[in-house]
């Protein structure tokens, strides 16, 4: 009697819902606040991992619900599953994809079709979980604190009736940025790839290039407020353990205190040994490869959530002067490139101190030829060496960030326009020399071929006290400020590694990749500051040579 | 063993060239051999006294083998020779600044950022001061290099003629000034204790290695500038190694000419290294003999008293230089070879050892 059946079924269904809105009733009444209230009510995961979830699925819907009271796009989906047992799902529209929930969770569950009957209570957890859903990734979950934090990351989670478990599931549908070549690091020859603003795609791009079960990751979770997820990357047997620990008690320490963390900047000025230094502290960037590089040296790599730039620590000086594609060129090539690179470093820290310092106190170091030019192009200007330096500097520095700031089309008309002002007119009103507009524009460029945007920055910022020295103590006043700098440089230290390492303290086989580059083949060794348990990058004769030949 | 090469460099090559021609004249570089063998024993001397107490600085020791009171006044001769050592590179440095450089800039405003570098350094520690001289040292030695290249083909040999005129007495005389100066190695004996344990036992072949390659550096210059010049000039000039820089003329690269710039970057990091070596071997030796935990507190005072003396304990250069030549090396010899070698024989005589615990580095 078919008919009779689905009578019974039809009004069992009635029942069971109706019993549940009374549930959800009684719970809500019991937890109800006021509007007041809910608006100064407010959650943190600490308090939140505390809270257990409850056996009765209305309250845990309460909790959340007061939870999640004026969080955008909160959404609980209730429904039966195999049209008998309440259940419900707790997702954020806009992060999940709905096509995914209905298909994968929703559908396999209310059409339940098995012939064994559902359990209700125990047991039921674990038929949802291993015939009913049919996502990858399912975990359970025990804590109010879990279940929000999936369902704020993209998840959605299960609730079930008389279960003090939960199923968390990713389903995560929100809109990301594809993989594009990497903006602030391209190269002629190398992967094109860079890290996008999900951390999801940049473990993956890593893992691509790392296919070993040795590469590890330890999650942290930063910020409040933001609630960040921080992976810390490294190779188990390459890594230094000690650094390993130092960098993990670093992170600790800021996990809860801090509001927010938007940016791994964030991230490299709370872990910087060296606090009050303008200097950079650890490496920054888009490339996968040149982490995947770091990682095989036995360095530690952090990526986060929502940016693209990933960090690396410990590092020495010398890696903000090499480029990923020192690597990947021929390295005859790749030598010379450093060289000049190593050059325009000290061009552009100190090239416009050494102009003011030698045309006001030191005159006669000039040949004679270029000391008249000097002097000729001199006359006239109405201003000290140093104080015209310092203006045309700074008009170089204003049409740069300038041109940054601006839209792109506004931003070149500014530099045209800038450019013929500073480069032709003031010369002709006799503002300034023509030497004066040179060094700065050689500076400028110069401080452009140094790979490392950080380190560029900071050139250009401890530029301007060394002019002001040149000007006060002549080539004297110079050489202290770059011996304060270096004084200082020496100093610091990223999670306790030397920042000269390689140079002072002294280790020849480092030397191999610093300002040279060395064949892969010679590259024996794993940099030795770095590497103490684990030197030896490669076998020693792989230097290639005729069969049989010497 | 890059250390102790920078320190002694620094001013050596400024003054040997002209000190020892003045001697020895045109067998100036036959002073430097025995100035070097000199040298080498000291630093031997001083070696050897080091590693027998590796885990002490010689102002900790020195009561304990000559007794408490005759050994805290040797232990004060020695606070006292360092920052003597510190004050006297001081007032060359500026002089030197004041005369080839910034001739109108007072010589306390040069005295006083010079200092102030060495105190920033003091802070920062050791560790970091012997980072910064890594990287500078060799650098160093290869602008001397290039300098004395540049003007090789200017060297006469027929100035180094006729050998030993006035027999050897003049060649002697011209060897003392440079190897006391070779003897400022003896600073080892307050950095032993901050020595790698395993490093220690190598510290005498790097020692006496270093004297070496400062004797083949020295002697370049010597033989340039008695060369270019001739005796006679080399004896008069102030600075024979910046005239030696400032002579370097090469009419296609009129950019490579005069070299003194080079010189200067270089000879500055050089006397800022030595300077803040004794400050430092000093300001710990009296914290030690007045039995502080921390050198740190005496930094400044410590560094206006040397400033103030280097400043009022001579009059002008023409007594700066012949005090170098005729008084400073007899007294830093005093302290160097004949205070250390008699501290050495009367440990060993007294079979004194370094107390339990106290060995090793750190």
């Amino acid at each position: 009697m078919p008919k009779r059946k689905r009578r019974l079924v039809t009004r069992r269904l009635s029942e069971i819902l109706r019993e549940a809105q009374q549930k959800r009733n009684a719970a809500e009444d019991e937890s109800t606040v006021s509007a007041d209230e809910a608006v100064n009510e407010t959650y943190h995961y600490d308090q939140l991992d505390q809270m257990p979830l409850s056996a009765s699925l209305a309250q845990n819907i309460a909790v959340l619900k007061r939870v999640f009271v004026d969080s955008p796009g909160f959404n609980v989906r209730e429904f039966l599953i195999a049209g008998k047992i309440p259940a419900a799902a707790a997702f954020v529209e806009g992060m999940v994809d709905t096509l995914l929930v209905s298909a994968n969770i929703l559908r396999p569950l209310m059409h339940y079709t098995r012939d064994e009957p559902v359990p209700q209570g125990k047991g039921l957890l674990e038929i949802v979980q291993f015939a009913g859903i049919t996502t990858a990734a399912v975990r359970t979950r025990d804590t109010i604190g879990e279940i929000v934090r999936d369902v704020l990351e993209g998840g959605v989670v299960l609730l079930l009736d008389q279960e003090s478990r939960a199923l968390s599931t990713e389903v995560a549908g929100f809109q990301t940025r594809s993989i594009e070549e990497p903006v602030s690091e391209s190269v002629v020859r190398g992967p094109r790839e860079g890290f996008t603003e999900s951390l999801a795609d940049g473990l993956s791009l890593v893992q691509r290039r790392l296919k070993s079960p040795n590469l590890a990751v330890e999650n942290h979770f930063l910020g409040r407020e933001t609630h960040t997820q921080v992976s810390v990357l490294y190779i188990k047997g390459l890594v230094n353990p000690e650094h390993l620990a130092e960098l993990n008690r670093r992170l600790k320490r800021i996990s809860n205190n801090i509001d927010g963390v938007l940016e791994s900047s964030y991230l490299e000025e709370m872990i910087a040994d060296q606090p009050l230094s303008p200097f950079p502290q650890a490496l920054n960037t888009e490339r996968p490869d040149r982490v995947a590089a770091a990682l095989l040296e036995g360095r530690i790599a952090i990526l986060l959530e929502n940016t693209p730039f990933a960090l690396v620590v410990p590092f020495e000086f010398q890696a903000l002067m090499h480029a990923s594609e020192d690597y990947y060129q021929n390295y005859w090539f790749a030598t010379a490139i450093r060289i000049l690179r190593y050059v325009s470093l000290i061009i552009a820290l100190i090239g416009p101190a050494v102009y003011v310092a030698i045309t006001t106190f030191h005159q006669e170091m000039l040949p004679e030829a270029l000391l008249f030019q000097v002097v000729a192009a001199r006359q006239g200007v109405p201003f000290p060496a140093v104080i015209e330096m310092l203006l045309i500097d700074y008009a170089f520095e204003l049409l740069r960030e300038a041109g940054i700031r601006l839209p792109r089309p506004v931003g070149q008309a500014v530099s045209i326009i800038g450019a013929l002002v500073i480069g032709q007119a003031a010369i002709q009103a006799g503002l300034t020399s023509p030497l004066a507009v040179i060094i700065v524009a050689i500076t400028g460029i110069a401080s452009f071929v140094v790979p490392a945007f950080s380190m560029a920055f900071t050139l250009r910022l401890i530029r301007f006290p060394l002019t002001i020295l040149g000007g006060i103590l002549g080539l004297y006043g110079v050489i202290a400020g770059v011996l304060a700098i270096v004084i200082h440089m020496a100093g610091l230290r990223t999670l306790g590694l030397p920042y000269f390492g390689g140079f002072a303290p002294q280790h020849v086989s480092d030397l191999k990749d610093s300002i040279v580059r060395f064949p892969w083949w010679a590259m024996r060794g794993r940099p030795h500051e770095l590497s103490k348990r684990n030197q030896q990058r490669q076998t020693p004769d792989l230097k290639p040579r005729p069969e049989g030949g010497r | 063993m890059n250390y102790a090469i920078s320190i002694v460099l620094a001013t050596a090559i400024l003054f040997v060239p002209s000190i020892t021609a003045e001697h020895a004249r045109q067998d100036a570089w036959l002073s430097l051999p025995l100035a070097s063998a000199f040298g080498a024993l000291v630093t031997y001397i001083a070696v050897r006294l080091a590693l027998r107490f590796p885990g002490e600085t010689v102002v900790q020791y020195t009561p304990r083998v000559l007794g408490p009171v005759i050994g805290k006044l040797v232990g004060f001769i020695y606070v006292y020779y360092y920052l003597f050592v510190a004050y006297f590179v001081q007032r060359e440095f500026s002089e030197l600044m004041n005369a080839a450089y910034l001739e109108r800039t007072p010589m306390i405003v040069i005295i006083i950022v010079l200092t102030a570098l060495a105190v920033y350094l003091l802070y920062q520690g050791l560790e970091v001061l012997c980072r910064v001289n890594t990287v500078v040292l060799w650098s160093m030695i290869g602008a001397i290099f290039l300098i004395v290249m540049f003007g090789i083909k200017e060297v006469r040999l027929e100035e180094f003629l006729p050998v030993l005129d006035n027999g050897p007495g003049p060649v002697i005389l011209g060897a003392v000034a440079p190897g006391s100066w070779f003897g400022e190695t003896t600073v080892i004996l307050m950095l032993m204790p901050f020595i790698l344990a395993t490093d220690q036992p190598r510290m005498v072949k790097f020692n006496l290695l270093a004297v070496l390659i400062l004797f083949l550096v020295l002697q370049m210059i010597v033989v340039a500038a008695v060369g270019q010049f001739g005796a006679e000039q080399a004896a008069t000039k102030l600075f024979p190694t910046l005239a030696l820089a400032r002579h370097v003329d090469i009419p296609e690269l009129p950019i490579f000419s005069r070299q003194d710039a080079v010189f200067m970057v270089f000879w500055v990091a050089g006397m800022l290294f030595k300077l803040t070596t004794f400050f430092y071997a000093g300001t710990l030796a009296l914290a030690q003999w007045l039995n502080l935990k921390d050198y740190r507190p005496l930094i400044l005072p410590l560094a206006v008293v040397i400033t103030a003396l280097s400043f009022h304990a001579w009059i002008d250069i023409a007594e700066l230089k012949s005090f170098s030549g005729e008084v400073f090396p007899f007294a830093i010899s005093f302290v160097q070879f004949f205070l250390t070698g008699l501290i050495l024989a009367v440990a060993v005589f007294r079979g004194i050892r370094p107390q339990p615990g106290k060995g090793g580095g750190t």
